[in-house]
């Protein structure tokens, strides 16, 4: 009996293989090479052929392998992927503007914001010939559809990069999706035929048939759950916020979370009326591709239907699978299909939760319950062990995600700690309750019945997640860079080592404390300045400029534009606090009273902490000013009149005021604008607000020997009514930047003030033009950065 | 070529292993050393098949069991539970195969039931069989009578009402649990006829002591029991 009992328990059972996880790593490491080194072709094929040798060799044939592997990671996504000589990104690169007619096929659904209609389109020809590439096409011409192909004189446009530093990129995010240009429709649009498949078809008229019940049913709720069933999320912008803080925003995409829980009520279901597990699972994965398509295959949704669907098909097999296997082997698939969104934030969040999930969480001890063990808890023990799990879950998931949220989104949090308690659970019966009523037939009073259902859960979850949103545990405008990240990173790996293999402690200690310790080095190197920087935003038709003292001290001259415009602060120069960590802004000073200027002081005040508000007393007199009081007033901020020339700053730099003195008097208010004069050493800085010819003539009169400036920013958005020649002759800037969009009401810059600056030559920057403009100086030389080209140029002859 | 390429891409999406050890193997469903590991339970008591060198044991001395002889394959242990939950909870329909091919070995060598003239599983409840999709007892008659030619009837008993699973249960509340929860469902004439049940655990008997109950008292001749494992 003894004897048997021991042969029986010597077979140890192993880990279940999972060979794909080391090529799924290497083929990272070639797509991220292949990203940020330019290797040749030549080199590539040279290195190909050598490893192609190895593999006769036994002993190195593992090696050889993932040594291929990552070559063809650099293959995938090299910029060598030879585009056909008629692809528009060619033709793009030599004519930047084309103003032709095109034909082509409508190659997504046709989707309206604001009366405008907006898809992708293929296009099949410019002027008569041949052209391949996708487009982004608006018009405003209706009853256009999937399918159409489609006849009309057509603008197309280059997509452009984002101008200012940090901001959005447009132009990387639709590149990602092989949509290099933009097109508007200049005569009427025909549809000459149609054309496209069956699959798209039925999966565009699925999500305009949830979409519609959605509107109809959901009434004020409809953004959010057209946010959780089909991964739309335009009309949640508010909601999103408050999710974000409330650290619950996983719940808003369509995640994995969400197509587990669709699958789960899906199979029972089949189960149900189908009696074969078997079908039961082909139609399950058959669903859920069409799911996958009406949520535009966004990549956790496109990872779980990937998982999941092969989890299925192990089933059917009958083999037994280790997880980590099918969600590397989903990594190989989406990669290999779509290389760009490897460096997507939503794709490394998914799979670095799922890797946690898998391989960290079942390290965590004390959570390991065995399944004996937790049916024998009573009820309240249960749920005590499944709240401890979430919380658990929640915190290590937090803790691993936290530098990709503060690399991509400057922000991390651990307010989903008590979020997730009841936010998951929630989810887990909104969702389904959702697509109940979305696809209930038209019964009105069953419906009535689930929608009140519905609207107390909403209630629930509403107050719950504001609730938790007002917890302190959010963190945000902090900042890291990718080696930062690394070395973060690398910490969590030594603390895993440190609990998992005990033999290995003391080597995870000091290699820890030596990250630990670099890492530290790194943070404290980058938050050391030395340097003055000055940066003029784009921010459309408007003034927004930064000043960053060697101290670190901030001063922002001007807040651009109205909330409308696609310059407003938060578009244009928060990303750049965030990304700088920066969330007290010093100094504000504002010009004058024109919302121009003044415009994003409201998102300003929102997002920052100000200190210090320079205005004129001629701004406080406008019948605008009583509703910033009350802003400014809630802020704690300090409020400085300037009623004449005043040093605002002595040191490290000089911050003169120059204007509006206190003997001048104006009708016009541009010429009451703060005219600023920053000294650093020898370099010097001209900002003058709009000031127009009376203001400029009164300054040569008086402050004539404060005027000579290396870089000037030049007067009223290069307005005629600004920048006179004798004033010009006097600052005789090196550089000049004028801050407006080039079509513009005005026709800013007029000719003239371009005629007054043309000895400049390339040193006149506009930025509707070149994009924001960096200045940075240590008050001997400067070097000045053009965000939209990357062009750069250095002034060692300071006045 | 093409289904080669094939088949070694499946097989690296979901490598073949053996359920077992985890060890990955070529084909089959455990690898040789675990096949070799395992031995068939012998020197057991004669009525109830439970590991008594040879001699009947006590509890079947008070003549407690309605059948006429049971017989188990392997006595239990970590690997066989194992197999049967891969079978049972993971739907893995493979291991039934594995064990009938086991079981036909078995049934070769010590020929412990000399005729049989229905083969019939243990039922599960409806609900429960709905749930489940399948009843990993009636897999195992399934490949049992097709590999021994004996009769199959998959349906010959029924569960009456839904019973708690035996798991959690001690002796004497097992026996309780399934008492008249048994009926026959086939119009079926057993009269003078031999038939094996076939469950994957035999842990008290008391199940499939009810069920040969039901069977004797509708003129079954012998009834035997054949179960995976021994507990």
């Amino acid at each position: 009996m003894e004897k048997r009992e021991l042969s029986s328990h010597s077979i140890e059972k192993r880990k279940l293989p999972s060979p794909l996880v080391l090529p799924a790593v290497f083929w990272a490491i070639g797509l991220i090479a292949g990203k940020s080194f330019h290797i040749p072709l030549l080199y590539l094929l040279a290195s190909f052929i050598l490893i192609f040798a190895f593999l006769f060799y036994r002993k190195f044939r593992i090696y050889g392998l993932l040594v291929s592997v990552v070559i063809l990671g650099i293959m995938r996504i090299g910029s060598f992927q030879k585009l056909p000589e008629n692809h528009l990104k060619t033709i793009l690169q030599q004519h930047p503007q084309i103003l032709q007619p095109i034909g082509g096929t409508i190659i997504s659904e046709v989707s309206c914001q604001e009366g405008k209609y907006r898809f992708e389109l293929n296009l099949a020809e410019i002027a008569g010939k041949p052209v391949r590439g996708k487009i982004l096409f608006s018009t405003f011409q209706d009853s256009l559809q999937y399918g159409d192909q489609i006849v009309t004189v057509a603008l197309l446009q280059k997509i452009r990069r984002s101008s200012n530093p940090a901001a959005f990129d447009y132009e990387e995010y639709l590149n990602a999706k092989n949509i290099f240009a933009q097109g508007y429709s200049k005569t009427p649009i025909t549809v000459t035929g149609k054309q496209g498949n069956f699959f798209s078809k039925t999966v565009i008229g699925i999500r305009t048939f949830i979409r519609q019940r959605i509107e109809q049913r959901f009434g004020k709720q409809a953004g959010f759950v057209k946010a959780i069933t089909i991964g739309d999320r335009r009309d949640i912008d508010e909601t999103r916020q408050i999710l974000n803080r409330a650290g619950l925003s996983h719940l808003l995409a369509v995640s994995g979370l969400h197509v587990g829980i669709i699958s789960l009520v899906l199979f029972i279901f089949l189960c149900i009326i189908v009696p074969n597990r078997n079908a039961a699972r082909i139609i399950l994965i058959i669903l859920l591709v069409i799911y996958g398509s009406v949520c535009n295959w966004s990549p956790s949704v496109f990872r779980a239907v990937l998982m999941i669907s092969l989890f299925l098909i192990s089933q059917i097999l009958q083999r037994k699978v280790n997880t980590n296997n099918i969600l590397f082997a989903s990594f190989l698939i989406i990669t290999a299909l779509q290389p760009n969104q490897l460096f997507s934030a939503g794709f490394q969040m998914s799979f670095a939760a799922v890797f946690v999930l898998l391989n960290i969480m079942p390290e965590v001890r004390f959570l390991k319950l065995k399944k004996e063990e937790i049916t024998a808890l009573t009820v309240f023990k249960k749920i005590v062990n499944y709240l401890l799990i979430l919380i658990v879950s929640s915190l290590v998931l937090n803790i691993f995600l936290a530098p990709i949220t503060i690399y991509h989104f400057q922000q991390f949090g651990f307010n989903g700690l008590l979020g997730n308690l009841l936010g998951i659970p929630l989810i887990g019966l909104i969702l389904p309750l959702a697509l109940l009523i979305i696809f209930l037939p038209s019964i009105t009073f069953l419906i009535s019945i689930y929608q009140s259902a519905f609207q107390v859960l909403m209630l629930i979850f509403d107050s719950w997640t504001k609730l938790v949103s007002n917890l302190p545990a959010h963190f945000d405008f902090i900042s890291l860079n990718l080696f930062q990240v690394f070395l973060i990173f690398l910490i969590l790996g030594s603390i895993v080592v440190f609990f998992k293999q005990t033999g290995k402690r003391k080597i995870a200690i000091s290699i820890g404390i030596v990250l630990i310790i670099s890492l530290l080095i790194s943070t404290f190197a980058a938050n050391r300045f030395q340097l003055l920087k000055i940066t003029f935003f784009d921010c459309g038709l408007g003034d927004l400029c930064l000043i960053e003292s060697p101290s670190g001290e901030k001063i922002m001259i001007d807040t651009g534009p109205t909330e409308q415009t696609s310059g407003h602060f938060s578009r244009s120069a928060l990303p750049y606090f965030q990304k700088q960590g920066c969330q007290v802004l010093d100094w504000l000073i504002i010009t004058h009273a024109h919302n121009d200027h003044y415009g994003g002081m409201e998102s300003v005040f929102a997002n920052l902490e100000v200190k210090n508000l320079v205005v004129t007393d001629k701004f406080q007199e406008r019948e605008i000013w009583p509703d910033f009081a009350d802003m400014i007033a809630a802020e704690n901020c300090r409020i400085i009149t300037i009623i004449d020339t005043i040093t605002l700053i002595q040191q490290p730099f000089k911050l003169k005021i120059l204007h509006p003195d206190r003997n001048f008097e104006h009708t016009n208010i541009n010429n009451l604008s703060i005219v600023a004069r920053l000294n650093f050493a020898d370099f010097c800085a001209l900002f003058t607000g709009d000031l127009e010819h009376e203001g400029e003539k009164y300054l040569l009169e008086k402050y004539a020997e404060f005027l000579p400036a290396d870089v000037l920013k030049v007067g009223h958005h290069g307005s005629r009514t600004a920048s006179g020649t004798d004033f010009i002759k006097k600052v005789y800037p090196a550089h000049a930047f004028i801050s407006t969009a080039l079509q513009n009401r005005f026709d800013f810059p007029h000719p003239e003030t371009l005629k007054t600056f043309e000895y400049l030559e390339n040193q006149l920057f506009i930025s509707g033009r070149d994009g924001a403009l960096q200045i940075t100086t240590d008050g001997k030389t400067a070097r000045l950065f053009l965000f939209l080209s990357g062009q750069e140029y250095i002034d060692n002859d300071l006045k | 070529m093409k289904s080669n390429i094939l088949s070694s891409l499946i097989d690296l999406l979901f490598p073949r292993t053996c359920f077992s050890c985890n060890d990955r193997i070529q084909n089959d469903i455990i690898c040789e050393s675990c096949l070799n590991s395992l031995e068939f339970l012998t020197e057991v008591c004669p009525v109830c098949g439970a590991y008594d060198q040879g001699k009947t044991c006590l509890i079947c001395q008070g003549n407690e069991f309605q059948f006429d002889k049971a017989r188990s394959v392997f006595q239990f242990n970590k690997m066989i539970l194992n197999l049967i939950h891969d079978l049972k909870y993971d739907e893995m329909r493979k291991v039934a195969i594995l064990f009938g091919k086991l079981t036909e070995d078995y049934l070769r060598e010590f020929n412990p039931f000399q005729s049989v003239d229905i083969i019939a599983p243990v039922p599960l409840h409806k609900v429960k069989k709905r749930s489940r999709g399948f009843n990993q007892s009636q897999l195992l008659t399934a490949e049992i009578s097709r590999r021994m030619n004996w009769p199959h009837e998959p349906n010959l008993i029924q569960r009456r009402r839904f019973t708690e699973t035996q798991t959690k249960l001690g002796r004497k509340d097992r026996k309780k649990n399934v008492q008249d929860a048994f009926s026959l469902k086939a119009k079926l004439n057993i009269n003078n006829k031999n038939i094996l049940i076939v469950d994957d655990v035999f842990t008290t008997g008391a199940t499939v002591n009810s069920i040969s109950s039901v069977l004797r008292q509708n003129g079954a001749a012998k009834v035997f029991v054949l179960t995976i494992a021994r507990a």
